[in-house]
């Protein structure tokens, strides 16, 4: 028997891959989408579904995260819409490429490779500020009015035409054309949301203040998601089963994650995060190679390392959350599921 | 794969693209409608534990 092209057990681990995907990102406010690709590369989908499939499950999660921001969350609509052209012309890019990888016969290899790179950065980015944090607890905190120098350098620079923001001030159209198509185009060729790299870009190259940056983020990991639902919608290769199931797990997983936020010290699971992440590196790499060296053990490797990591965090984030309730402890609560 | 049938491309993304966000909109809203209902009794439970 079969539901929306699933088989119960495909159901069954999707849904459940979806609700720790949605842990993550309710809790880290990212991870949401570069795990999905991966994971359906694992499983032996061809990359322009698995991209596909991931973008359209970017869109759900951006939705439902815009929904739950929509009260308390700064957006900057303008800077939005501006990024728009951009995104939209990036993503078009992003899956021309994949595409043609496809016709060569090379897009998993290349899809897989770049993953391989991106979870290992993103992982050691994450382990290493972990292990900074444990060790420095001077640091002062961040104005989130404030904007960094490179961006008060950039903003300087006045190439016309000039944009006036939301917040009053300027910022030339090609800086955000070029934000929004380079995040576009990483968007589209590895089916991410991009929050990971649009968030900081926003913030360092356009200079919104850093609140009105994440909420900005989101609402261009929306665009993303529905532009590249679109793009890979119109070559057919969307698995709208994968989709819906990886959306209802993701969807309650994200109010847990969310929710944790209210008891759990994130720096006390951050690590784990980042160790994940490199685990998740490790695992693409062993299907790359299982597909290489046509040895099905490394398949089985890389799809235990990838579950099993994933399974695992999310047990420490909500072990370290019931432990807070039972001890009756709360933090400050963060808007989580900020971006994906 | 889910075959929409012989609709136009474009179309055939258009729905895709508006039936997740239906999709992502009852998610958010039944999930929710769940929270009220069973969080604090849950909350209460793992604190009683």
């Amino acid at each position: 028997m079969e539901l929306l092209g699933l088989t119960p057990e495909l159901i069954v681990l999707f849904v459940s891959f979806g609700f720790m995907v949605g842990v993550f990102f309710g809790f880290f406010g990212m991870g949401g989408s570069f795990l999905v690709t991966p994971a359906l590369l694992i499983l032996g989908y061809p990359a322009p579904v698995a991209i596909g499939s991931s973008m359209a499950f970017v869109f759900g999660t951006a939705v439902i995260a815009t929904l739950k921001h929509h009260d308390v969350g700064q957006v900057d609509y303008k800077l939005g819409a501006l990024m728009f052209v951009g995104i939209a012309l990036g993503i078009e890019a992003g899956s021309m490429l994949v595409f043609f990888l496809e016709e060569l016969g090379q897009a998993e290899a290349v899809v897989g490779m770049v993953y391989v790179l991106l979870l290992a950065a993103i992982g050691l980015l994450f382990t290493r500020s972990a292990i900074k944090q444990g060790t420095d607890d001077d640091g002062e905190p961040v104005d989130e009015d404030d904007i960094p120098e490179i961006a008060k350098r950039i903003k300087s620079y006045n190439i016309p035409p000039m944009m006036t923001l939301t917040d009053g001030s300027k910022a030339s159209l090609w800086t955000i054309s070029g934000v929004g198509g380079g995040v576009g185009v990483v968007s589209g060729f590895l089916g991410v949301g991009g929050g990971f790299i649009r968030m900081p870009a926003i913030y360092y190259l356009i200079g919104i203040p850093l609140a009105a940056a994440v909420g900005t983020s989101l609402f261009g990991a929306l665009m993303s998601g529905a532009v590249g639902s679109f793009t890979y919608g119109l070559s057919g290769v969307i698995d709208f089963g994968v989709v819906t199931a990886l959306l209802v797990g993701s969807a309650l997983g994200a109010r847990i994650g969310s929710a944790s936020t209210a008891y759990v010290d994130e720096n006390d699971v951050t690590i784990y995060f980042g160790i994940m992440l490199l685990l998740a590196s490790m695992a693409v790499a062993f299907g790359e190679m299982a597909n290489w060296l046509a040895i099905p053990l490394f398949d089985t490797i890389s799809f235990v390392l990838l579950i099993g990591s994933s399974v695992f965090v999310t047990s420490i984030i909500l072990y370290y959350g019931i432990k807070a309730v039972r001890a009756g402890q709360k933090t400050t609560p963060t808007p989580a599921g900020s971006d994906s | 794969m889910i075959e929409i049938g012989a609709v136009p491309a474009a179309v055939q993304a258009l729905l895709i693209v508006i039936a997740v966000l239906i999709e992502a909109v009852i998610l958010y809203v039944g999930y929710g409608y769940l929270e009220d209902m069973i969080g604090p009794r849950f909350i209460d439970t793992i604190e009683n534990l």
